[in-house]
């Protein structure tokens, strides 16, 4: 009976030990991330890509010891390029945080997890359920949100004011019509204040496009329909892309638009040859007001934002584009995606969206984290016009977005250099994008 | 049948084993994924390998009958080849007959400040030509207004080189020629080194002038190291991608689309594949095509 008691108890002991053990098996998650988060406001110690990644999954380590977490900061064309190719190779990160234009591509192709089936329903409960709806795609969630930025038109004023045009900006109602700000801009230009270009806009690439494709919003056309068919034959199409064309035929937009980077949109606005640009919260705040902050703007400025031109009787939304956390299906083990799902929950947190949100300008995807810059007037007022004027449909979700979005700069640049008219331009890209759809 | 050729490789196993270093990597990594690439143009192949179909040659019809970027791609390919091949052989060769006369300490200066570009990095080299084409503080306009020929070409306007449709591709063939003089000036330095002397001293003997000996001994016995450059730079120009991917990403207008531009886009961009396969293959026989006419012309002119 003693024997029996000892052994008990000595069982009883190797199960204490035994099971913490097994529960603390060593798991190594790979969490890729873009650099959004590349000048934070209030964090000037992460200023370098993916530091910020790198000092939360520091966190969670701290946390959970047996857990190693390797961060891979990708720049903008390598999300494009690095990802697909991990992925074809059959390593593709467990985590990517990345914006839904491309993710999208990823749960259309069936590569990434079903989030419903990863996440408690209480933390995709506090998701503002419009971005889940966004997030779903053949019933899937194939990422989970974490915030959105918008798009608006961002003026600097204080050139506006400095060339007695200040009246010609609409600080009331935030809109214009495409009459008044042709007005604007050809009377900015023609002030002698060195606004070579009023609008600064680049479709070298994709990455500009949104620019571009606000002008086509605000005409009442679109790239996308809600159906997911290319908008490129509507007349409202055709009548925004000549509203843009004659910018750029009369010299109110760059001459280099074809060729020009972002930074270079970025050096205009800084050095006064251009005094509009599009953007949103996180060019205003990170990108203008750091640079006012580092001395590289060398203009007076007081930036401004308004929506874009509409036409008559349009009322244009902002673009709004959300970015999320993709997590790629590996084979993983149930225990590994246990952890893999902690980690998502750990990065994804209320109070990680309001970090990052407070310190990238952005709006976050939780409920739970509020309004985080609600200090901000600019903030409020974007998210005032978000609300009032709606969001416009970006085809993010849609197959075939990121090939269709590559498709277009090259008839853009046509269409610039004559070659192409806009009829012809929006022709020709309704047959690629047909052609693209159908492959 | 099988004894013997089990005998026949043994007997020769010295030489496997020699080439074992070279052929094993090329195996792997060449001949391979070659005979992979082959097969998945087949196929209508993305990122989900659980999703792969096969199709039969509807890549192929695609390609060559609805894309409309890959025909401009054949085009602006075929036209850098013609444009910066032929330049790079004049140029090289009459470089080569100029500087082979020098001393050596002279000939290395020249081998060295022509092979620089080969060694240096393609990204440097592309971002100093992007200042050199910036329109607005390029040091070719810069050069171009100080001559004054920017009011003969462009009444006065600076140029957008890259910008421009009828002047990016040239433009871009410029650097790339630029950086394809290095090999074949080595080359042909050691083909003039390799035409024995006497030869010279005899014509000059029979009263033949320079130009005589080089027309009627330099040319004729450097035509092996000709036909050599002449494939291997073809090969090299028909694979034109970094200066396009870093100056103009194919731009304006597609007018600087070339084949492999549009492969990397269609492959790692748009992950098709299968599709990008279907042009890596087309290009592949476009240029053995090309090597093998190469070979036979000059072949002839030879015997």
């Amino acid at each position: 009976m003693k024997h029996l008691r000892l052994l008990l108890v000595l069982a009883a002991v190797l199960v204490v030990l035994l099971t913490p053990a097994q529960a603390q098996e060593p798991v190594t998650i790979t969490y890729w991330t873009d650099p959004a988060l590349a000048q934070p406001i209030s964090l000037p110690q992460f200023d370098e890509l993916a530091e910020f990644e790198n000092w939360q999954a520091e966190q969670f380590m701290e946390l959970h010891p047996h857990v190693t977490i390797e961060v891979r900061g990708l720049d903008w064309p390598d999300l494009a390029t690095v990802v697909p190719t991990a992925i074809a190779a059959g390593d593709p990160p467990d985590i990517l945080k990345d914006y839904l234009g491309r993710t999208s591509g990823y749960g259309v192709e069936g590569v990434t997890v079903d989030l419903f089936s990863l996440v408690p329903q209480e933390e995709i409960d506090d998701l503002l359920p419009g971005l889940v709806e966004l997030y779903t795609i053949d019933g899937a969630l194939h990422a989970m949100p974490t915030y959105f930025w918008n798009h608006a038109m961002i003026v600097n004023k204080a050139l506006f004011d400095q060339a007695g045009l200040g009246d010609m900006v609409p600080v009331d109602d935030r809109a214009w019509s495409m009459d008044e700000f042709y007005e604007a801009a050809t009377a900015i230009k023609a002030a002698g204040i060195g606004v070579d270009f009023p609008y600064t806009l680049q479709v070298a690439s994709e990455q500009g496009d949104y620019d571009f494709h606000a002008f086509i919003w605000g005409a009442g056309g679109e790239i996308w329909n809600s159906d997911c068919t290319p908008g490129f034959d509507d007349p409202k199409t055709l009548a925004g892309l000549e509203f843009v064309n004659k910018l750029f035929q009369e010299g109110l937009i760059n001459s280099d638009a074809t060729t020009a980077a972002y930074a270079d949109q970025v050096n205009n606005l800084f050095t006064g040859k251009s005094a509009i640009m599009g953007g949103g919260m996180g060019v205003l705040n990170n990108r203008i007001g750091n640079g006012i902050r580092d001395g590289d703007v060398t203009v007076d400025m007081d930036p401004v934002v308004v929506t874009y031109p509409h036409g008559e009787g349009e009322v244009p939304g902002l673009g709004v584009g959300p970015t999320g956390f993709a997590v790629f299906d590996k084979g993983r083990s149930a225990y590994e995606m246990e952890w893999i799902a902690e980690f998502l929950l750990f990065l994804n947190s209320t109070e990680a969206q309001v970090t990052y949100t407070q310190n990238n300008s952005q709006f976050p995807a939780r409920a739970s984290a509020g309004v985080p810059l609600e200090d901000d007037a600019n903030y409020a007022l974007t998210l005032s016009l978000i609300q009032e004027r709606g969001t416009e449909n970006l085809g993010l979700a849609c197959p075939g977005f990121y090939e269709v979005r590559i498709s277009q700069p090259p008839h853009w640049q046509a269409m610039f250099l004559g070659q192409e008219t806009p009829e012809q331009a929006l022709q020709a890209l309704a047959d690629e994008a047909a052609f693209i759809l159908d492959m | 049948m099988l004894a013997r050729t089990g005998q026949k490789v043994w007997e020769g196993r010295w030489g496997y084993i020699f080439i074992a270093p070279a052929m094993i990597p090329f195996v792997i990594f060449t001949a391979i994924p070659l005979v992979q690439g082959l097969l998945l143009s087949f196929y209508k192949a993305g990122l989900n390998r659980d999703k792969w179909q096969y199709i039969g040659l509807k890549n192929y019809s695609n390609l060559l009958t609805r894309d409309p970027v890959f025909p401009t791609a054949i085009k602006n390919t075929f036209l850098f080849v013609l444009g910066v091949v032929p330049a790079a052989m004049v140029i090289c060769l009459f470089v080569a007959v100029l500087i082979y006369p020098l001393s050596q300490r002279k000939q290395t200066f020249f081998r060295a400040a022509f092979y620089m570009p080969v060694v240096s990095a393609g990204v440097v080299l592309a971002m100093v030509w992007v200042y050199i084409y910036s329109q607005e503080y390029g040091l070719l306009n810069y050069i171009f207004d100080s001559l004054g020929l920017l009011h003969l070409l462009n009444a006065g306007e600076k140029i957008g080189w890259l910008a421009r449709t009828d002047t990016a591709l040239l433009s871009l063939a410029i650097v790339v020629l630029s950086w394809s003089l290095g090999q074949p000036l080595i080359l042909f330095l050691a083909g003039l080194g390799a035409i024995p002397e006497t030869l010279y001293d005899a014509a000059k003997i029979d009263g033949a002038d320079s130009w005589q000996s080089f027309w009627k001994i330099t040319l004729p016995l450097l035509r092996p190291t000709m036909l050599f450059v002449l494939v291997v730079l073809t090969i090299a120009v028909f694979q034109v991608f970094v200066v396009v991917q870093l100056m103009t990403l194919g731009g304006p207008a597609n007018a600087t689309q070339t084949i492999v531009y549009r492969i990397w886009v269609t492959g790692i961009v748009g992950s098709k594949f299968g599709y990008a396969s279907a042009m890596a293959v087309i290009l592949l026989v476009i240029v053995s095509a090309l090597a093998a006419a190469q070979f036979k012309l000059l072949d002839r002119q030879m015997t």
